[in-house]
């Protein structure tokens, strides 16, 4: 009885250590996933509006703890990366602030549009 | 069968199930050790930078982090690519590259053409610091191509 409480345990454990907080909310992002021609690992970032999903925001955006400010053409923001994990939090004035949490692999251009949503809270309570 | 042979039986079973729970427990002890341990990417092999960090409470409250590249020898500003968590900034003026964070642990490569990388492990900047670190790259000698 021992032996399958210990055990229990350790799954229980390896099963809390695995247990990640899913980000990604339908609709509210878009990833693509291809091969760089140049062999490099990179991330490409846009942020859109959830309504018009053609018109362009410059959000600003952290990665990993580092912020990015907006651009000011419709241009994505490419970035190298090394491969691992990444947590992209995105924010506009009067949008909802989005979080995602990806993974790029070795070689890969993870290209992501991220459309965010009106904050219907009024700015001043 | 007797009783004293029926105990003893016993007595090893015991002694059986008793080594068991401790090979069990020292398994999952190690485990444990395993999965906390802080797996970290950066090595401070052969580097012999000088890294000099130094923190000020921000003015405006918010966190950022300067890097400044320097030639070891001259203290000039040098062209360098930052290795940030992951994301490669590359900053080739010459002068302090100033980037806002937030709060948190980070892991820094420098690295420059003909300049040893040197690397910055751990360094945690809490709300509302200002933490400026001095580069001194050293030079490095081995041939481009060998």
């Amino acid at each position: 009885m021992q032996i399958v409480k210990t055990l229990l345990l350790c799954l229980a454990f390896v099963s809390c250590t695995n247990n990640k907080a899913d980000m990604n909310e339908m609709s509210s992002f878009n990833n693509e996933e291809r091969k760089s021609e140049s062999k490099g690992t990179y991330l490409d970032l846009s942020f859109y509006h959830s309504d018009d999903k053609e018109q362009f925001i410059p959000a600003v955006f952290s990665i990993n703890g580092i912020l990015f400010g907006p651009k000011q053409d419709s241009s994505s923001y490419i970035l190298p990366v090394q491969p691992g994990e990444y947590t992209i939090i995105a924010k506009y004035i009067g949008k909802i602030q989005k979080e995602l949490d990806l993974s790029v692999y070795k070689g890969d251009s993870l290209v992501v549009k991220i459309y965010l949503e009106d904050d219907p809270r009024p700015l001043v309570d | 069968m007797t009783i004293s042979a029926l105990l003893n039986k016993e007595l090893v079973k015991m002694k059986i199930k008793k080594e068991l729970m401790q090979i069990v427990k020292i398994l999952s002890l190690c485990f444990t050790i395993v999965s906390c341990g802080n797996s970290s990417e950066f090595t401070n092999n052969d580097s012999n930078a000088i890294v000099e960090i130094e923190q000020y409470k921000s003015k405006s409250g918010y966190q950022y982090l300067t890097l400044n590249a320097l030639e070891k020898e001259t203290d000039s500003y040098h062209p360098a690519s930052f290795l940030i968590n992951g994301i490669w900034l590359h900053h080739f003026k010459k002068n302090p590259y100033v980037l806002s964070v937030t709060e948190g642990k980070f892991n820094i490569k420098v690295s420059s053409v003909s300049k040893l990388p040197a690397f910055i492990e751990d360094l945690y900047i809490s709300s509302g610091d200002s933490v400026v670190i001095d580069i001194k790259m050293e030079d490095d000698l081995s041939p481009l191509i060998d």
